[in-house]
């Protein structure tokens, strides 16, 4: 059974088809890179799943169960993790307590825990482990808003990764960064998947996807027009279509 | 041959302004929680201000409910109606909640005024004291009251600061998508703020009404609203210093400047451009200039932390 499904998805805004039938599922443990031209409907398709937009039309199974439907803050609590394509840390907060907001989701459902603190002991040190995983501990007291995009898009992971997902979802995470950085966040999300994680990933940086992924969707006008191992999708007709136009295609 | 000693009697006026005081801090206190903590505005607090003090003259002086459980109701009363505009807050955002808001001060007031049933513009008078260990107070121990009333909302408001609550309001204030993404419940956390919040401000109404003894539509309309809004942000919203500062200085500027009063208004109005062009975080907000004093002040010749 795959861990995440899609079948038939479909959703539109006006006359717009920005997800259009899509059916894709993701394997425990396999990194899932999603690309496509912009405006190609990856995004879209990311909020469908996570409960941001309610589908049209279609299904998204998480661990065969259906989620469509839920509000993002259950799916979220069902284990997806996810990060913004334009990095979206709690900026007014510090490091430390934004990813105490998502570690605090455990204590939420009971009215006695919900006024526990977020300094005690144990917290603090989920937090620490945390920031220390992605590399962000000498910063925990610092403003979130301060950090540079690269150390946001750390950061954002960490927060996800709070939750302790099965399943990780990053938009677009090296968009905007410097190489060094993007090299970095590319090991960690390989030390991760180490760790048994499961990760869906919309890249445009193509090095980065190709290091990455051990498989790929290939999205345009929110048809998947293309799946298949990295070195198959480079040589796929109808992506090189999308990406550079017919004409080279036929060449 | 001793002297006789005096009873230490403090003046009449000074009671007044201390009470005065004290139930404009509650309710900066209690709206900094919507606006402060969880970062919804709210431009209409004196209208749940208003619906504690009927519940509470109207239960005492129509039912004969004793005093305490009638305060309690009062709270319960405003809590309700604001827990209704916390669900509202689920449907409409930002700049159209906050005339939304407004929408609600004037219909709670028009509501007051015109229906028989909350006595119109002649309002509810006799409106009796609170009795303590079945003594019933007079105006000092009204104050008492009062301060007790304060330390008990400066204490709720530090436990939600300091609890898994108070940050998930925060980080709902500062990205509702985003703290959807990490598993926050927003709509929860929004209509317990809006639910706590109003239901303080209520608290606060019924210690109005007895102080007053006499109560009227005219004492909760949405000036008061603005009144307590500036407060909360002249002074910082979203700590707890701040709301408490700034209803210190704002109840009592008033009678320093009494040249003013007609103006008092337009006073305000002028203080929220300028507070928001030079000191949006608040006089003492984080970052302001005069908090930045503070803490540099046991730190002086050392540099700032090196930001890495």
């Amino acid at each position: 059974m795959p861990l995440l499904e899609t079948r038939g998805l479909c959703k539109a805004f006006g006359g717009l088809r920005a997800v259009n039938n899509v059916s894709l599922s993701v394997d425990e443990g396999e990194i899932l890179g999603i690309i496509g031209p912009n405006g190609a409907g990856k995004t879209t398709l990311f909020n469908t799943i996570c409960g941001v937009y309610r589908p049209d039309a279609g299904e998204v199974l998480f661990a065969g169960k259906p989620i469509h439907g839920l509000r993002p803050n259950r799916v979220a609590r069902l284990g997806i993790g996810r990060t913004f394509q334009a990095s979206r840390p709690f900026r007014g907060l510090t490091v430390e307590d934004n990813v105490r907001a998502a570690y605090g989701v455990r204590y939420h459902g009971g009215w006695r825990s919900l006024w526990g603190s977020p300094r005690a002991p144990d917290a603090r040190q989920r937090a620490q482990e945390l920031l220390e995983e992605v590399g962000l501990a000498h910063v925990a007291g610092m403003e979130a808003g301060q950090l540079s995009l690269g150390l946001q898009r750390r950061l954002e992971i960490a927060r996800a990764l709070a939750l302790e997902p099965r399943l990780l979802m990053l938009d677009e995470p090296a968009a905007g960064i410097s190489h060094e950085e993007g090299r970095q966040l590319m090991e960690l999300v390989r030390r991760l998947r180490q760790r048994g994680m499961t990760v869906v990933l919309i890249e445009h940086n193509m090095q980065m996807v190709m290091n990455l992924c051990d498989r790929l969707v290939v999205l345009n006008y929110g048809e998947v027009i293309a799946q298949g191992k990295p070195a198959e999708i480079g040589r796929h007709p109808a992506v090189i279509e999308a990406y550079l136009g017919k004409e080279v295609a036929h060449a | 041959m001793g002297r006789a000693v005096p009873d230490v009697v403090i003046p009449a006026y000074y009671i007044t302004m201390a009470i005065i005081t004290g139930i404009y801090i509650v309710l900066a206190l209690s709206l900094n929680i919507i606006t402060g903590f969880a970062g919804q505005p709210n431009m209409g607090h004196a209208a749940f201000f208003g619906i504690g003090a009927y519940t509470l003259a109207i239960l005492t002086t129509r039912y004969e409910v004793a005093y305490w459980i009638a305060a309690v109701a009062a709270a319960v009363a405003a809590g309700a109606v604001g827990s209704l505009l916390g669900l509202i807050s689920l449907r409409v955002r930002e700049d159209f909640l906050a005339i939304t808001t407004i929408g609600i001060n004037f219909v709670v007031v028009s509501i007051f005024l015109y229906h028989p049933f909350f006595g119109q513009a002649f309002g509810i008078g006799n409106i009796p004291m609170p009795s303590l260990l079945g003594r019933t107070l007079d105006r000092g121990g009204l104050l008492v009251v009062v301060a007790l009333a304060v330390l008990l909302v400066i204490w709720i408001s530090r436990r939600v600061e300091g609890s898994w609550f108070g940050l998930a309001l925060e980080s709902l204030r500062e990205d509702e998508q985003a703290a959807e993404a990490v598993g926050i419940d927003t709509r929860r956390f929004k209509v317990l703020a809006f639910t706590l919040g109003t239901a303080l401000a209520g608290f606060a109404g019924a210690l109005y009404a007895s102080f007053m003894s006499f109560i009227s539509p005219g004492d909760f309309t949405f000036p008061l609203s603005i009144t307590i809004l500036c407060m909360a942000v002249v002074g910082g919203l979203g700590t707890i210093r701040g709301p408490v500062v700034g209803a210190i200085i704002l109840s009592l500027a008033p009678e320093v400047f009494r040249f003013v009063l007609e103006y008092r208004l337009l006073v305000y109005g002028g203080l929220l451009v300028v507070m928001m062009r030079l000191q949006p975080a608040g006089l003492l907000g984080r970052g302001s200039f005069l908090m930045r004093q503070v803490e540099r002040w046991p730190l002086r010749g050392r540099g700032p932390a090196a930001i890495p």
